[in-house]
């Protein structure tokens, strides 16, 4: 007698297992999400960025050390070794908004950066990549120049909007530290009470 | 769109629901307190990360960093451009020029200039 099923039960099998495996493959790949924030103050300005900031340095990126799987808002850490230090403040009161008053501090031979944006997973279990504001997760191996905001409360330097740029070889990386430095000299003071 | 609101700055929230509701095209009011359905939630943070607010998926968080100490106007700016995104209108940010709502730095506006009623109507017609 023919048998009429439309497959036997190993081709059955044979059709799981390929659905999982694809499923497996499509939740691996990750989709890329962009999360944006707004700004309060303009720091496509690198004046503006260096005077918000508390630390500016040249950072190359030792390790990822933690991640933060926020469905919305992931957020990454990095063991980050200090290369060259161009600014390095600490507001006398960190509950003030402005950049002023500070003191000049050193930075240890490395510091903990925290970076928003990494990867997390969707409901339906699909890795997710969040970039925010368009600034790409950093990378284990290369050097930046970074611009930072210090947190007290749990001692890592937070990269600022626009404040993390490759500085991988040595003539980006001059071309970087120098503008930088050109910054400096002119930076703009963050002042809460100013529009922007 | 329905929000509902956790945070202290409910007259900045407010003004962003009568600035953006003025345009006509979107239906937004708050959480009635008998309804059990909303689809924005709007949050608080602290942190000292140069923005003071940002929107993902369905909800907003505004920076108490920045807003215990903002002026009316700056929470109007900041919560009005985060109603914005909710809305599905996206940054701004290819011009640095205070031009727009949406405009990537906040304080320029409390509510939606042309470029933001050309993107809102393009979104809602």
């Amino acid at each position: 007698m023919a048998d009429d099923r439309l497959l036997s039960r190993r081709g059955w099998a044979l059709v799981v297992a390929l659905l999982v495996g694809a499923y497996i493959v499509w939740i691996s790949i990750p989709a890329t999400r962009q999360v944006e924030g707004s700004w309060v103050t303009d720091f496509s300005d690198r004046r503006k960025l260096v005077g918000y900031a508390d630390a500016v340095f040249v950072g190359r990126v030792i390790e990822r050390t933690e991640e933060v799987a926020d469905l919305r808002w992931p957020s990454t850490r990095f063991r980050v070794e200090v290369l060259e230090v161009i600014k390095s403040t600490r507001r006398l009161d960190p509950s003030k908004l402005d950049s002023e008053p500070s003191r000049q501090i050193s930075l240890p031979s490395s510091v903990i950066v925290d970076q928003y944006g990494g990867y997390t997973r969707d409901l339906s279990g699909k890795l997710v990549k969040v970039v925010f504001d368009g600034q790409e997760l950093l990378e284990p191996g290369r050097t930046y120049v970074l611009a930072t905001s210090y947190d007290a409360d749990r001692s890592w330097y937070h990269v600022l909007p626009m404040g993390a740029v490759p500085a991988d070889d040595a003539a980006a990386r001059d071309q970087a530290v120098d503008s930088f430095r050109r910054a400096a000299a002119e930076q703009i003071p963050y002042e809460a009470s100013a529009a922007n | 769109m329905i929000y509902l609101n956790y945070t202290r700055y409910g007259g900045a929230v407010s003004h962003a629901d009568s600035t953006w509701s003025s345009l006509g095209k979107v239906n937004i009011y708050p959480k009635p307190s008998n309804s059990s359905n909303w689809n924005l939630t709007i949050n608080e943070y602290n942190q000292n990360d140069g923005l003071c607010g940002k929107y993902a998926l369905g909800e907003i968080k505004l920076n108490v960093y920045y807003f215990a100490n903002y002026n009316d106007w700056n929470r109007k700016s900041c919560v009005s451009h985060e109603f914005g995104h909710a809305l599905g209108i996206g940054d701004h940010d290819e011009e640095y020029n205070c031009i727009a709502l949406l405009y990537k730095v906040v304080g320029c506006f409390i509510s939606p200039q042309s470029h933001d009623k050309k993107d809102y109507y393009d979104r809602w017609q």
